[in-house]
């Protein structure tokens, strides 16, 4: 990939100083900003901290499932964010047809779990069929080709949604536990950390820690990464390159599972436009933490998260939730022009 | 090619996709009778029963699509129900009506390009007469423009539903140069049956007092009806001493996947109360849940009428939608007299439900309209014109004027608060014009 130089060895013409000081400037504003909020109030700091992380946490899951498929292919699936609206669909209707919201703990545990596997089964066969259907024939062709086989799979997947579940956004019986973990008293008020928030979680951090562990310690996992660096050459060492592909999108759909059900669960309302402008963030996200690194893509869902967090709440000079959506766009604007590589640099599976 | 450059191309395809994703109206022609039919693409057939071919069209302009959809298509029936009443006739011309579709499914409410495009084919068609419509604010203010300046001269519409006040009249919780702005001959063309938001806000106000809450934190989804309502309140809260945060309404996104952080931050402000300017169609579910999750049960929450159909806030919230308040310009069906008794217990053995109450506006639309035909000669400026200064004696609202700026003198709020998952009504409120206006 002649590409790869070019893009680890910037020029110094691509960074200079002034707006490096720019740069440095804004982010000592933001830290300053923060610790005067959270001088001001530590405890409404805290619960937006928390409130944050988790919704991080699910954007993670879904910025996984762009990073993965990019790490691999260079291929931005912009449908991932409406496979995984997908999945939160099915998630609704199971919820609401097996009656969960009444059943004992037992039979609650074993419906999330059931619904679990369904949801990733449901997700990866949508993802990989999407492989099979829309992207693999477009392999040899310019980049620009699969991109916008991508954009329209998603409103494909968009529309599909709305006939399936109508243009009201479909609410989700809650049926998480509600009880608290633990609960925090700062200066008066006591926050509570919430089994709701623990579970996303307990779910997150073991599939990440999964992925990385089967992208570079298995079999399947160093074929995906000979993959990346170079098809040709994986081929000739005797590597089934469409099989690795496929196995790809099949795990990335299986993680969109996962969101899904986290998501529905969590946030109890789904619509079909939530992958619309979920998966955007979560691109954002796996941008912002360099495109093709997993712990990177996660690590900048969870800024994202608390970014969107702490604006909306906090209550020294902050800009408010009018802006939330701007400031989120803006940092992957600023991100693509000056640090293109993201926060962890070039770590992607073909790097190694 | 250059990666950057590759990130940009990305960014900017995707960007364009983004905005392309709203959604286009279409245009064809239909035919039909001794009159042109308005294309297909956004309305129903022609719907005329009576004899020989109809000299004249009403059209009437709603979201057919969407939350909305069960109250706009009663509110359809009932504009025919009215048109079959009076034999399809309008004094000594025949009437045909089409039930047109401001909305796109993907947007699940009205679309600015659907609007536009129904305006345009009302203002072109010279067999339309009159356009009952439209449903929401925003639609109303790109359809006055182009039909005010329609070939013809301005061809008449009247609203059952809009209640932006910038639309008829200027003054607190509207914009620079508004009304003047959407009748560019000079003309007016535009009256209602529904009390504006400025009554509506006043009413919000009054109910916050009534309520004794001390502190309202204010929300607004940031569109026309929303953001004016949430400003209104604010204006007549202050009025009567009920304190409001913060300074200037602060906005929920409707694509946001969670209002937690904006729960937090009304519990750190010690806020007692909230109240939601904005529609149930921007995500007004998940924002119920996400305050009611953060608040507690003891914060009251307070929406106007862009929370009806209260089923819809039902079935979007669920259990966190209790006891919440939601204001209602005009009077509950069940509660009208005379000519209104008369046409809810019509209409309820006609269709197999009571009717909502915007319903009932539509009807009451229907007639001013029929009526200011009836009196005209036919042409386009004079059933405008006979939209303004009119006596309503006895008609389905009771008795009121629409003045000389096509709004109604008719001032009730109607408050509901959703208890047992249902909007049970609570009280009427009208409050004094000196109040509204001063």
């Amino acid at each position: 990939m002649s590409t790869e130089a070019s893009r680890i060895r910037l020029p110094a013409a691509y960074r200079p100083s002034p707006l490096a000081a720019i740069g440095s400037l804004l982010v000592l504003l933001v830290i300053v900003w923060l610790a005067v909020n959270l001088v001001k109030e530590p405890a409404e700091f805290y619960r937006l901290f928390l409130i944050g992380f988790t919704n991080g946490a699910v954007y993670g899951l879904v910025a996984l499932g762009y990073s993965l498929v990019y790490g691999i292919l260079e291929l931005i699936n912009f449908a991932h964010g409406d496979v995984f609206m997908l999945g939160g669909m099915l998630v609704a209707t199971m919820v609401a047809s097996w009656g969960l919201a009444g059943a004992g703990d037992a039979g609650l545990w074993f419906g999330i779990l059931a619904m679990l596997l369904i949801a990733m089964a449901f997700c990866a066969t949508i993802n990989t069929t999407i492989e099979l259907v829309a992207y693999r024939r477009l392999r040899g062709a310019p980049r620009l080709a699969p991109l916008i086989t991508a954009i329209g799979m998603s409103f494909i997947l968009q529309n599909i949604g709305l006939v399936w579940k109508g243009a009201r956004p479909t609410s989700v019986d809650s049926i998480l536990p509600t009880g608290d973990v633990f609960t925090v008293t700062l200066s008066g008020t006591s926050v509570a950390y919430t089994w709701r928030q623990f579970i996303v979680l307990l779910v997150t951090a073991p599939t990440l820690l999964l992925l990385i562990w089967l992208v570079q310690q298995t079999r399947q996992g160093k074929a995906m990464r000979a993959t990346a660096q170079d098809q040709d050459a994986a081929a000739m060492m005797g590597i089934n390159v469409n099989r690795t592909i496929s196995f790809t999108f099949f795990i990335a759909g299986s993680l969109a599972g996962v969101a899904a059900l986290l998501f529905a669960l969590y946030t109890t309302t789904v619509h079909f436009t939530t992958g619309f402008r979920l998966g955007l963030i979560a691109f954002t996200a796996a941008v912002l933490g360099g495109i093709g690194n997993l712990p990177g893509a996660v690590l900048g869902a969870v800024l994202i998260g608390l970014i969107e967090s702490f604006n909306n709440g906090l209550g020294w000079s902050t800009p408010g939730s009018d802006w939330t959506t701007s400031i989120i766009f803006a940092i992957l604007i600023m991100i693509l022009v000056f640090r293109p590589e993201g926060l962890l640099g070039e770590r992607t599976p073909e790097g190694g | 090619m250059r990666k950057g450059g590759f990130w940009f191309l990305v960014a900017f395809v995707f960007g364009v996709l983004a905005f392309a994703a709203a959604g286009c109206g279409g245009d064809d022609d239909g035919g039909g009778g001794g009159v042109t039919a308005l294309p297909s693409a956004s309305c129903g057939a022609i719907r005329y029963e009576g004899e020989g071919d109809p000299d004249y069209l009403i059209a009437s302009d709603l979201p057919l699509q969407g939350a909305n959809r069960a109250l706009t298509t009663e509110m359809a029936d009932a504009i025919e129900f009215i048109l079959k009443q009076r034999d399809w006739k309008a004094g000594d011309y025949k009437i045909g009506y089409q039930s047109c579709d401001d909305s796109t499914a993907q947007a699940g409410s009205w679309d600015s390009a659907k609007c536009s495009s129904n305006a345009r084919a009302y203002a072109n068609n010279e067999d339309v007469i009159g356009v009952i419509g439209t449903f929401n604010s925003g639609c109303a203010k790109l359809e006055i423009p182009v039909n005010n300046r329609a070939p013809d001269g301005p061809l008449a519409m009247i609203s059952p539903a809009n209640t932006y006040p910038g639309l008829t009249i200027g003054g607190p919780g509207t914009e620079q140069g508004e009304p003047d702005n959407y009748y560019p001959t000079g003309k007016r063309n535009y009256a209602r049956v529904v009390w504006n938001d400025q009554f509506q806000g006043a009413a919000g106000a009054q109910l916050a007092q009534d309520l004794k809450l001390k502190k309202v934190y204010v929300l607004t989804d940031k569109e026309t009806y929303g953001n004016g309502i949430a400003n209104l309140f604010v204006r007549y809260a202050k009025k009567l001493g009920v304190q409001t945060l913060p300074g200037t309404p602060q906005a929920w996104d409707k694509n946001a996947s969670s209002y937690e952080a904006i729960a937090s931050r009304i519990q750190a402000s010690g806020a007692d109360a909230v109240f939601l300017g904005g529609i149930v169609c921007n995500n007004g579910g998940k924002l119920i849940k996400d305050l009611r999750a953060g608040l507690g049960a003891n914060v009251t929450i307070v929406g106007p009428d862009g929370w009806t159909p209260i089923s819809a806030t039902v079935q979007g919230a669920g259990q966190a939608a209790e006891g919440m308040y939601i204001t209602q310009p005009g009077i509950p069906p069940d509660r009208l007299k005379g000519a209104g008794k008369k046409f809810v217990d019509d209409f309820t053995a006609e269709v197999g439900h009571a009717p909502d109450p915007y319903t009932n506006y539509a009807a009451q639309a229907a007639q001013i309209m029929l009526d200011s035909i009836a009196d005209s000669d036919g042409t386009r400026p004079k059933v405008a014109e006979g939209l303004f200064n009119r006596d309503v004696k006895d008609g389905i609202l009771g008795d009121f004027k629409i003045d000389e700026n096509g709004d109604t003198t008719l001032g009730t709020v109607a408050v509901f608060r959703i208890q047992g998952g249902k909007g049970v009504f609570n009280k009427l409120i009208t409050p004094e014009l000196s109040f509204v206006k001063g």
